[in-house]
């Protein structure tokens, strides 16, 4: 009788707690919405499964090794996130996936992913006026660079705690962008501007593509050595694909090597989400944070356009600022979208790619100076 | 500590000036320097013709083993390097493509092909040609190129 007493104190029912249910509520709704509904499922799915795992009562996935036994797998697995190892490693992969000739082909593009880098700043401010520290608002601050592995890397590094919190925040808002942006977009611009159809773009050379990763790294490392880790590894697997002698690195890059730290950083960052540091006032704050930082960027990005369209007399399309937030390719999709409902004919999705790309650059570069300041 | 109090005590202003001022700074200067990479390359190109002591190098010569290279080269479909904007004219450079794979054909071939002959945003342009019914299903995952040639 005392083993099975024994038996039934160690199961899940004999120890539920009701914020455990709650987070179990959560991550299934997430995991719906992941498969159901598409968004992000390539994270989302892993992401809820790995919060449904480290929330059920007594689980062992996220344990400490003590007494000489070892720890969950789970705690393993999250070593890649603390020490900062899985947020490069899928830049290296996202360089391998990128065609940075937009941005090549019109450089001042890069401009629209700078100012939409001001969202991130302002939410920082936003952060520290409700009582976070500096290195938590850097951390929430970087949800409006609308880059999931920026974000994790920064709050890996500087905000550990709020990990699950920030990263579910910004995977949600990349997935709810054609909802964000389309009405800041309408709003911030003409229908005079929003028809404007660009000049087409110019073929750049192999040459071209291949001396770019190069130079992006020999200045931003000189500028920022703080941003290399990502920078760095997104302009190695760019060089793998442009190169044109590292094809089977470029294929592992884009596409093995990719999904499988996809899986384990989507795990571990779900396994981050326990109640005890998900159920908090913060969570919400940081939610309500990051859609301000999303609304920003795309606002500064949008009037970053306009003014760019001034510039040139009206050879830019303002809306095509709004893709500066990064989350590739969703955000140029969004510009596409926007720009076809005015001018049926308007094809905006290569030059929307040009800031798009710009803004992983700049997220990138507003995480390493977070990093070198704070 | 709350507010504006909070972001004084944090010197918050000067923080977010400084970050916003880097990213800007540092994508200007990469946008200058990319902006003129093309130029440079096209300068580098020509330093044969930079030699010591005003010496030129023989551009006919360098330009006849170029054309008795490319004589061996399998023949290319002529086209723009940019594309035009009108649906039709982009159908009337398309259309050679498209006659020089079997019919019905798909749409993997066409782009292939494309890219082999240099066709400038070969994804993009099959897109369209698909949304303005030039590319027509023809089942079975097959298309056909159907466009009738006119005043362009």
């Amino acid at each position: 009788m005392d083993k099975f007493l024994h038996f039934i104190s160690q199961t899940g029912f004999a120890n539920i707690e009701l914020s455990s249910l709650v987070m179990m509520v959560i991550a299934l709704f997430l995991l719906y919405l992941g498969i159901a509904k598409k968004y992000e499922p390539l994270l989302l799915v892993p992401i809820s499964f790995g919060m449904l795992l480290v929330n059920f009562p007594l689980s062992p996935l996220m344990a400490l090794p003590e007494n000489g036994q070892p720890g969950g797998l789970l705690h393993y697995l999250y070593l890649g996130i603390e020490l900062g190892i899985y947020p490069p490693l899928i830049f290296m992969g996202i360089g391998a996936l990128t065609d940075f000739s937009p941005l090549i082909s019109n450089p001042k593009t890069l401009l629209l992913g700078a100012a939409a880098q001001v969202g991130i700043f302002c939410t920082f401010l936003g952060a520290l006026a409700l009582g976070f520290t500096t290195m938590e608002a850097g951390s929430i601050g970087i949800i409006g660079g609308a880059d999931g592995p920026t974000a994790i890397y920064l709050s890996s590094q500087m905000a550990p705690h709020l990990l699950g919190a920030i990263s579910v925040a910004a995977y949600s808002y990349m997935a709810l962008v054609p909802i964000i942006q389309p009405p800041i977009m309408r709003l911030l611009t003409t229908k005079k501007e929003r028809v404007i159809v660009m000049e087409e773009l110019r073929e750049t050379s192999r040459r071209e593509r291949i001396l770019f990763p190069v130079i992006v790294i020999l200045i931003t490392g000189l500028f920022l050595p703080t941003a290399l880790p990502l920078l760095g590894m997104l302009m190695l697997g760019n060089l793998f694909r442009e190169c044109g002698v590292t094809e089977r690195l470029s294929k592992a890059s884009q596409n093995e090597l990719n999904n499988i730290i996809v899986i384990f950083l989507g795990l571990t960052v779900g396994a981050k989400c326990s109640a005890y540091y998900f159920l908090t006032v913060e969570t919400i704050q940081i939610i309500v944070l990051g859609l301000v930082a999303f609304a920003i960027g795309t606002a500064t990005g949008v009037l970053m356009g306009k003014v760019l369209c001034k510039a040139t007399g009206g050879k830019v399309n303002p809306l095509i600022g709004a893709a500066g937030v990064s989350a590739v390719p969703m955000s140029a999709r969004v510009c596409q979208t926007v720009g076809q409902e005015d001018n049926r004919s308007n094809f905006l999705l290569m030059f929307a790619m040009g800031p798009n790309v710009g803004g992983v650059i700049g997220s990138a570069i507003a995480a390493g100076i977070f990093l070198a300041v704070l | 500590m709350y507010g504006i109090e909070a972001i004084n005590a944090a010197n918050g202003w000067n923080l977010a000036a400084l970050g916003i001022l880097v990213v800007f700074l540092s994508l200007i200067i990469l946008s200058i320097i990319i902006s003129q990479l093309h130029r440079i390359l096209a300068v580098w190109d020509k330093k044969e013709d930079l030699l010591p002591g005003g010496m030129t190098v023989d551009r006919s010569q360098i330009r006849g083993n170029e054309k008795a290279a490319s004589s061996g080269r399998e023949e290319t479909v002529p086209h723009p390097h940019v594309c035009p904007g009108d649906i039709n004219e982009i159908a009337a450079i398309w259309a050679p493509l498209a006659e020089k794979i079997d019919d019905p054909f798909l749409l993997a071939d066409l782009y292939k092909l494309a890219v082999k002959n240099d066709f400038p945003h070969p994804h993009m342009t099959i897109q369209r040609l698909w949304q303005e019914n030039i590319l027509v299903p023809a089942g079975d995952r097959m298309f056909r190129f159907q466009y009738e040639r006119k005043n362009v």
